[in-house]
């Protein structure tokens, strides 16, 4: 009996098994299985060669659907709209080119590589449209005589320099103004920051503009937001579950926004402190100029070694922008891709200026914290710079400032 | 350039002001990343100064724009990137593992462009259900919102990849 029944079962168990798994396997790649399907999907592949040959072509196929245009690309398309410049490794050393045809037919299609070129555009024009001392400023900048570099930079060392040469930052530019079609709105929201801020207009503070910047963005977002609950709202009336849900996300959206609008409006009533105190300290200060004492300026700190080790400051190159790194020991400053927050104490132990950054790891895989701090938003004399996690202190370096 | 490198304050702020200017457009999407793109940037643009990698080809000006918008495309696409799950390591060898593993920012820029042109040729129906499964719809959720029985979505979805990769094929071989 056994004979007529096991050949007619072995056959067809592995084909059907093959089949089911490979029709599976984009959603175990997007993590949707469920434990059960999971787990025989991942039981036939530790078996199975062939659905491990499948399962790499499903990938293969993800980076297809989820392909969107470089940023060489985006640049290029915003900047004058000749995407042919774009040149891409070919053979034998020679230059391909993405077409201008295929860069639009690919803006068609999909709405967040759109969005990028939109962004860029508005990014030329913010630039594009700054004018008075920032345009006299700029000029004396740009005309210095240019160092050049010791040697060739590689392609992947500075990916940018792939976009064609040549000036883009012009007064005719074809592109809007940064925000044009928001502008009622960032009126709006310029209203709402001139309330909170009580006068911190007349407070010429970078701070202040990043933070007016940040609740121009968020009014958009909430404008968005809105607009969406509305229409959800109105799917939900007609429609079943899915357009309930799809309500419920969109209010939970608004209501993340609005909350997050009112934490910046907070740390805005707070910069408004600071940037009175800051100006007064600047008002009766000489220049403040990060100090030469490679013990305290433009050193490398290592939790290794301690703080105040200047050994490596000839690295940063004299008096410019202090630029910190500090180096984790392996023990774990933090875990890779953790934030901490950096904060610079006066002599006081007042704060004075704070900011997060994220942990990274360098070309040889050791993680280091890198921090560029503007002399011109400290106050001159003995400060400290301090690393904390959450509100527990990571550590300390002593910094000056004359 | 030098006078920034120097330190000296006002070609700070100046080049400060620049930099924010022309990452400001971006802080829409970037929200609570943006200051610390930002920050990447101003690292950045301090190395590339100082190591003399700006050879005045263009205006200094706008080779900040330019350095300044890569960094902060560069970190959308990394947070578009899809998450793959990982396997249960005691089910699966080391060959599936690697699969999983391969990091995907290091596609190179070449096989990049094909996946532009590949994707340039499918139809809309193939990019519709595959954009729902880049934004982690299971099975289900796809047959309710395109109203196909959960074994024939299966099937159109395998037979979407195949397209693609034949496509793939095609031009490579061209």
């Amino acid at each position: 009996m056994n004979e007529t029944t096991t050949p007619t079962a072995t056959p067809t168990a592995p084909t059907e098994a093959h089949e089911r798994t490979q029709q599976l396997l984009p959603w175990l790649v997007n993590g949707t299985l469920e434990d059960a399907e999971r787990q025989a999907v991942e039981e036939h592949l530790a078996a199975c060669a062939e659905c491990r040959g499948e399962l790499a072509a499903t990938r293969e196929a993800f980076a297809a659907y989820s392909a969107h245009l470089p940023p060489e690309v985006v640049m290029a398309y915003a900047e004058d709209g000749d995407a042919a410049a774009y040149p891409a490794p070919g053979e034998a050393g020679q230059p391909r080119m993405l077409e201008r045809q295929l860069v639009e037919r690919h803006l068609e299609q999909c709405a967040g590589c759109r969005d990028d070129v939109e962004m860029t555009r508005e990014s030329l024009g913010a630039l594009a449209g700054e004018s008075g001392a920032a345009d006299g400023a700029s000029s004396a900048v740009a005309t210095v005589p240019l160092q050049r570099g010791g040697g060739d930079s590689a392609d992947g060392d500075e990916p940018w320099r792939a976009a064609p040469a040549g000036p883009v930052v012009t007064a005719d530019s074809a592109f809007s103004p940064a925000g044009s079609r928001w502008l009622p709105f960032a009126m709006a929201a310029c209203l709402l920051f001139a309330v909170v801020a009580g006068g911190g207009w007349f407070m010429d503070n970078e701070r202040l503009d990043q933070r007016q910047a940040e609740i121009e963005a968020l009014q958009d977002e909430l404008l968005d937001a809105r607009a969406a609950v509305e229409t959800a709202r109105a799917a939900a009336g007609t429609g079943g579950g899915e357009a309930a849900a799809e309500l419920a996300r969109y209010q939970r959206d608004l209501e993340e926004l609005t909350a997050e609008m009112e934490g910046l409006a907070g740390q805005l009533s707070t910069e408004e402190g600071r940037v009175a105190a800051l100006r007064d300290q600047l008002a009766s200060a000489d220049t403040p100029a990060i100090q030469a004492d490679p013990s305290f300026a433009n050193f490398m700190l290592d939790t290794t070694r301690g703080a105040g080790d200047g050994t490596e400051a000839a690295e940063f190159g004299g008096d410019g922008p202090l630029v910190v790194t500090i180096t984790d020991d392996g023990s774990g400053l933090v875990g890779e891709g953790e934030q901490v927050t950096y904060r610079i104490l006066d002599a006081a132990g007042d704060a004075v200026a704070e900011d997060s950054v994220t942990l990274k790891r360098d070309g040889a895989g050791l993680p280091y914290l890198g921090i560029v701090i503007n002399p011109s938003r400290l106050p001159s004399g003995d400060l400290t710079l301090q690393i904390l996690d959450g509100e527990d202190e990571l550590n300390r370096y002593p910094l000056r400032l004359r | 350039m030098r006078d920034f490198l120097a330190g000296d304050l006002e070609a700070v702020r100046v080049v400060d002001g620049w930099l924010e200017r022309a990452a400001s457009s971006y802080r829409r999407r970037l929200r609570n990343q943006w200051d610390d793109v930002l920050q990447d940037v101003r690292l950045e643009v301090t190395r590339l100064l100082r190591d003399g990698k700006f050879r005045g080809d263009s205006s200094l000006k706008t080779y900040l724009w330019r350095v300044t918008c890569h960094t902060c495309l560069d970190r959308l696409r990394s947070r578009q990137r899809w998450t793959m799950v990982e396997l249960d390591p005691r089910t699966v060898d080391d060959e599936v593992a690697a699969i999983f593993e391969r990091p995907q920012e290091k596609v190179w820029s070449a096989e990049r462009d094909l996946m532009i042109r590949v994707l340039a040729q499918m139809g809309d129906d193939c990019r519709h259900l595959w954009s729902m499964l880049i934004d982690g719809h299971s099975y289900r959720e796809m047959s309710e919102e395109t109203g196909v029985s959960e074994g024939a979505l299966r099937v159109r979805v395998l037979r979407c990849r195949r397209k693609a990769l034949e496509v793939r094929d095609d031009l490579l071989a061209s």
